[in-house]
């Protein structure tokens, strides 16, 4: 209550017949009524402040829109689910290796070995893949793109690479030099052939993406060629290194 | 010159302690703040026409509240929550307006 702020000029003020009697309102006079009414404003601060100043403004969501609520929710619901299968799918193999049949034991560790062997490429591997042949005659292809295009095969699934006559593995390196790109430190001579084992039709439809492997060498100026096939094979292997 | 100071406090107090309103008790507060808002400038009003008495104030200012807050809820049982928040709020505020008005008439003459 501070009406002696709005009153607007001091001639004013002296004509009203009020304006001693407010000034005296102004007053400190603590009586317990004025305590009374003092307590009434503090709570009346405290409830306005409250409803200005939101609490829990660092949460994000508050304010996002309800669609994006919805999709948030929905993800999650899909990750719950997904890894909801995957604890029942352990959950199911830790019951069968703890029920002791070693038969199942060694069959788990021989399907793991065998999905290791492919992965670091020490066994030959075969199956349903694609061959992918670049002419580059004018030696425009850089490392750049034959690691791009291995990057893109493996997302689309493709389980073992092969470029050139190496292996891809995990360690395996691209780089370039004066007589072209060099795979683990051999050189890949035009056309540039790599085979790749996995699901062809994926493979096939990651390349020809626009902007894709396919998109990015023709802008170049080499030639692209991708074919698929039922059964392909890869022969070549590292060697096994144990460290 | 208690109730500015109760005033600050009240402000202080909220931003610096920041409590966390009940959330059953989150629909009444922009209702509670309205009408103790009328009651406020009821009491400014009775100010300037000379006859405030401590003790109206504060009995309309929490009847005012309590009313409001009630009215609220029974709108909230009846299923017309929204409706009944926004009638009380016209309501209120044209109560507060018409007070405004009258203080202005006193203060400025106008």
């Amino acid at each position: 209550m501070d009406p002696h702020g709005e009153t607007p000029a001091t001639s004013e003020e002296a004509a009203q017949p009020s304006s001693a009697a407010l000034l005296a309102q102004l007053a400190f006079r603590p009586s317990r009524p004025h305590l009374f009414i003092g307590l009434l404003f503090l709570i009346l601060g405290l409830l306005v402040t409250l409803a200005i100043v939101r609490p829990g403004t660092e949460e994000p969501w508050r304010n996002a829109r309800t669609e994006d609520l919805v999709q948030i929710l929905d993800d999650l619901g899909a990750r719950q689910d997904r890894l909801e299968a995957e604890s029942i799918r352990l959950a199911g193999l830790q019951r069968d290796l703890e029920a002791g049949s070693t038969v199942e034991a060694v069959a788990e560790a021989q399907r793991r070995l065998a999905a290791l062997q492919v992965l670091t490429g020490t066994t030959p591997v075969s199956g349903p893949g694609l061959t992918i042949s670049i002419a580059d005659p004018k030696g425009v292809v850089d490392a750049a793109v034959l690691l791009d295009a291995v990057q893109e095969l493996r997302d689309a699934g493709a389980e073992a690479i092969q470029a050139g006559s190496n292996r891809v593995v995990v360690n395996t390196w691209f780089a370039d030099s004066d007589t072209g790109v060099l795979v683990d430190g051999q050189p890949v001579t035009s056309p540039i052939r790599l085979i790749a084992i996995g699901d062809p039709d994926t493979m096939g439809a990651a390349l020809s993406i626009p902007g894709g492997l396919a998109d990015s060498v023709r802008t170049r100026g080499a030639d692209f060629e991708a074919s698929a096939a039922q059964s392909l094979s890869i022969s070549v292997t590292v060697p096994e290194t144990t460290n | 010159m208690i109730a500015i100071i109760g005033l600050l406090v009240g402000i202080a107090i909220g931003i610096l302690w920041h409590p966390l309103v009940p959330l059953w008790l989150q629909p009444y507060l922009p209702i509670a703040i309205v009408a103790a808002l009328d009651a406020v400038f009821g009491g400014f009003r009775a100010l300037m026409e000379k006859r405030f008495d401590d003790r109206i104030f504060v009995v309309s200012f929490l009847s005012n509240v309590i009313i409001a807050a009630f009215l609220v809820y029974l709108g909230d049982q009846l299923g017309v929550g929204a409706q009944m928040s926004t009638g009380v709020v016209v309501v209120l505020a044209m109560r507060i307006f018409a007070n405004a008005a009258a203080i202005r008439r006193i203060l400025f003459r106008a």
